[in-house]
């Protein structure tokens, strides 16, 4: 009976088998296989040269480091802002529709054209934000040229566009909940917070892990926002894994190395991956608990 | 906010004027009346007739538009749901999903600041009452609909109200259950000797559960009274109407409107004379139902259409002669509806 399973489940097997393990399976040779300028674009097998290489290429190191930290600060800004916003859109407001099209328009946006938007904004001293700065008499702020602020500019812009996306999906999981469950709620004593916490958080729970998911999944691949805004600079202080990437396949023609950085990004994705579902294991555990 | 503190009124449950409009429609109009401690009213009525309204009103989930409520001396019209020391049983239970039987029951004592202990011993003695022992790690999902409607019960009690409100508890059930659980429910709400206020749709269920029945139609308060009066008396063609099953037959004469209860209808051979004190009808019988315990009669009378007549089994088919006593008619206004004094000397 089991084989009638897989048969079952064969198309799609054979479709995720396409596309996604036939490119990583021509990765993992690619990693293997110098493929650069001096060898005429040609594959020349090089062994775990390239792997190596990662291991102690500080870039990688450093690009690692700063995606993880760009993911974690805008994906946990997004997930508290889209929760504000999820909540404030599902009360019952005079011209309720019409805000909600209107809190989505940024997410609508092409990144392209928001990052643009926003390197203009922050552009220093040209920008609106230097200019009403200066306009009050205070200095301006190199958005897009401090190492420790840009970053910071990064975070902002993708919060920015991506909080909608975060709320659209909170706002689903509000609308599930049943009215008749704050009225009873109310009636046992349960004030505004205690609801919120008692009843809207623990019922919104898988509505918030899948948007975690799919912020984490995209926050840690992020490109065309940071190729836009800071093109990975200033002294590639934001550029990102997939960034480095791409400069390594389009800009220096290494493509072999190109793969190797992909597949380790892969790696750093799966460790992060793991331990989310750690911490969701835990928390699943502890929720039973306390339930005791 | 005022706060009579008149102990001298019983501490039941009063609404005076109460009404609630939302922009142009009345939802519930003028509605006064008392419940006594210990005390089951039953709010009756079709859909929309303002029965929800009303207990909502008492929750305080909606606002009253004006009027009072008072509840143990108290006005509360403007407190907040949370401090009215109300209980409501909802139509859905309202339990939550995500919770077991035994931290539905715990959270409104946790959020109320109730001692550990006390949970802990409240929580066992209302387990034991209706049964729930073993399923205190059941979730919501996990449960029949008899026992999800006991958890409710169970949260209810739990609160220790001053006032029980149940709107439509037993609409989730079979109808076998709903039957069973009639008096296993009145003894337990009657048990608390608190007003209890019980909003149905289903006049069996208020007829066999409640001490007094309010029956309400568009908002508005039609009568108030014990099932036997309402049935008896009716003030008017409404109540009259919606009380009984089969439901009255009504028959048109020059001057009114008769209602005749299909039991206190006999059958006559067609044609047989009339004694002094009774009318008849002759008509034709056009079918029957037969329902085990008695038979209803369908009998086409020429100008009043088909009356109901419930009694033993006796002519299956035919010609017929419907009679009733003079004293079993209730009259009513052609067009208002509202109930006349009864004529006895009159005969058709």
């Amino acid at each position: 009976m089991r084989w009638k399973l897989w048969l079952l489940m064969a198309p799609a097997l054979l479709w995720l088998l396409a596309i996604f393990a036939a490119p990583m399976l021509h990765y993992a040779w690619l990693s293997t296989q110098a493929e650069t300028v001096l060898t005429g674009l040609q594959p020349r097998p090089v062994g775990a040269e390239q792997w190596l290489r990662l291991w102690n290429d500080a870039r990688f190191w450093q690009d690692t480091w700063q995606t993880l930290r760009f993911s974690a600060v805008s994906v946990l800004l997004e997930m508290v802002l889209g929760l504000a916003m999820a909540l404030l859109l599902h009360q019952p407001l005079r011209g309720r529709g019409a805000l909600r099209t209107i809190s989505l328009l940024p997410w609508a946006l092409p990144t392209t054209v928001m990052a643009l938007g926003w390197r203009w904004i922050f552009n220093d001293p040209y920008g609106p934000i230097n200019q009403l700065l200066q306009g009050l008499g205070l200095s301006g702020v190199p958005f897009l040229s401090d190492p420790a602020i840009t970053w910071l500019a990064a975070v902002w812009a993708d919060t920015w566009k991506t909080t909608p996306f975060v709320a659209l999906l909170l706002l689903a999981g509000l609308q599930n909940i049943p009215a008749d469950l704050y009225e009873a709620a109310a009636l046992e004593g349960a004030g505004a917070w205690q609801s919120l916490r008692r009843i809207t958080l623990p019922l919104l729970t898988p509505y918030l892990l899948i948007a975690l998911l799919f912020r984490l999944a995209q926050a840690l691949g992020v490109f065309d926002l940071i190729q836009v805004l800071t093109g990975g600079g200033p002294a590639g202080s934001t550029e990102s894994l997939a960034l480095y990437a791409y400069l390594n396949a389009m800009r220096f023609l290494d493509f072999g190395y190109s793969a190797t950085v992909m597949l380790g990004s892969f790696a750093v994705l799966l460790v992060v991956a793991a331990l989310a579902g750690l911490a969701f294991q835990w928390s699943r555990t502890t929720q039973a608990e306390e339930l005791r | 906010m005022t706060q009579s503190l008149n102990t001298s009124t019983a501490a039941g449950l009063r609404l005076r004027e109460l009404s609630r409009r939302v922009q142009q429609q009345t939802l519930l109009d003028r509605l006064t009346l008392e419940v006594a401690p210990g005390e089951i009213l039953a709010l009756l009525g079709p859909s929309g007739c303002g029965k929800s309204t009303t207990l909502r009103l008492i929750a305080g989930l909606d606002r009253a538009s004006s009027g009072e409520i008072e509840l143990g001396g108290a006005v509360i019209t403007h407190l907040p749901p949370a401090q009215r020391q109300v209980a409501m049983v909802f139509q859905s239970y309202a339990l939550f999903p995500h919770l077991s039987v035994e931290r539905n029951l715990s959270l409104g004592m946790e959020l109320r600041g109730v001692p550990r202990a006390d949970i802990a011993r409240d929580l066992e003695q209302v387990l034991a009452l209706l049964q729930l022992e073993g399923l205190r790690q059941r979730r919501p999902a996990e449960l029949s609909g008899g026992q999800r409607q006991r958890v409710a019960l169970a949260r209810a009690l739990l609160r220790k109200p001053a006032l029980f409100l149940l709107d439509e508890p037993m609409s989730n059930l079979d109808a076998q259950l709903r039957e069973d659980l009639r008096g296993e429910l009145r003894t337990l709400l009657r048990s608390t000797g608190v007003p209890v206020v019980y909003v149905t749709h289903d006049q069996h269920e208020a007829m066999g559960l409640a001490d007094r029945i309010a029956v309400l139609r568009e908002g508005r308060l039609q009568q108030i009274g014990t099932a036997a009066e309402l049935y008896n008396t009716p003030t008017n063609r409404f109540v009259a109407s919606f009380l009984g099953n089969p439901s009255i037959n009504l028959i048109e004469t020059p001057e009114r409107q008769l209602g005749l209860r299909p039991e206190r209808l006999k059958l006559a051979p067609a044609g047989s004379s009339c004694e002094a004190g009774w009318s008849m009808l002759e008509g034709t019988i056009s079918h029957r139902e037969w329902l085990g315990d008695r038979v209803i009669t369908h009998v086409q009378c020429p100008g009043q259409g088909s009356l109901k007549v419930v009694g033993d089994a006796g002519q299956a088919a035919g010609p017929v002669q419907v009679r009733w006593r003079h004293e079993d008619a209730l009259s009513f206004e052609r067009d208002g509806g509202g109930r006349l004094l009864p004529l006895t000397t009159r005969s058709q």
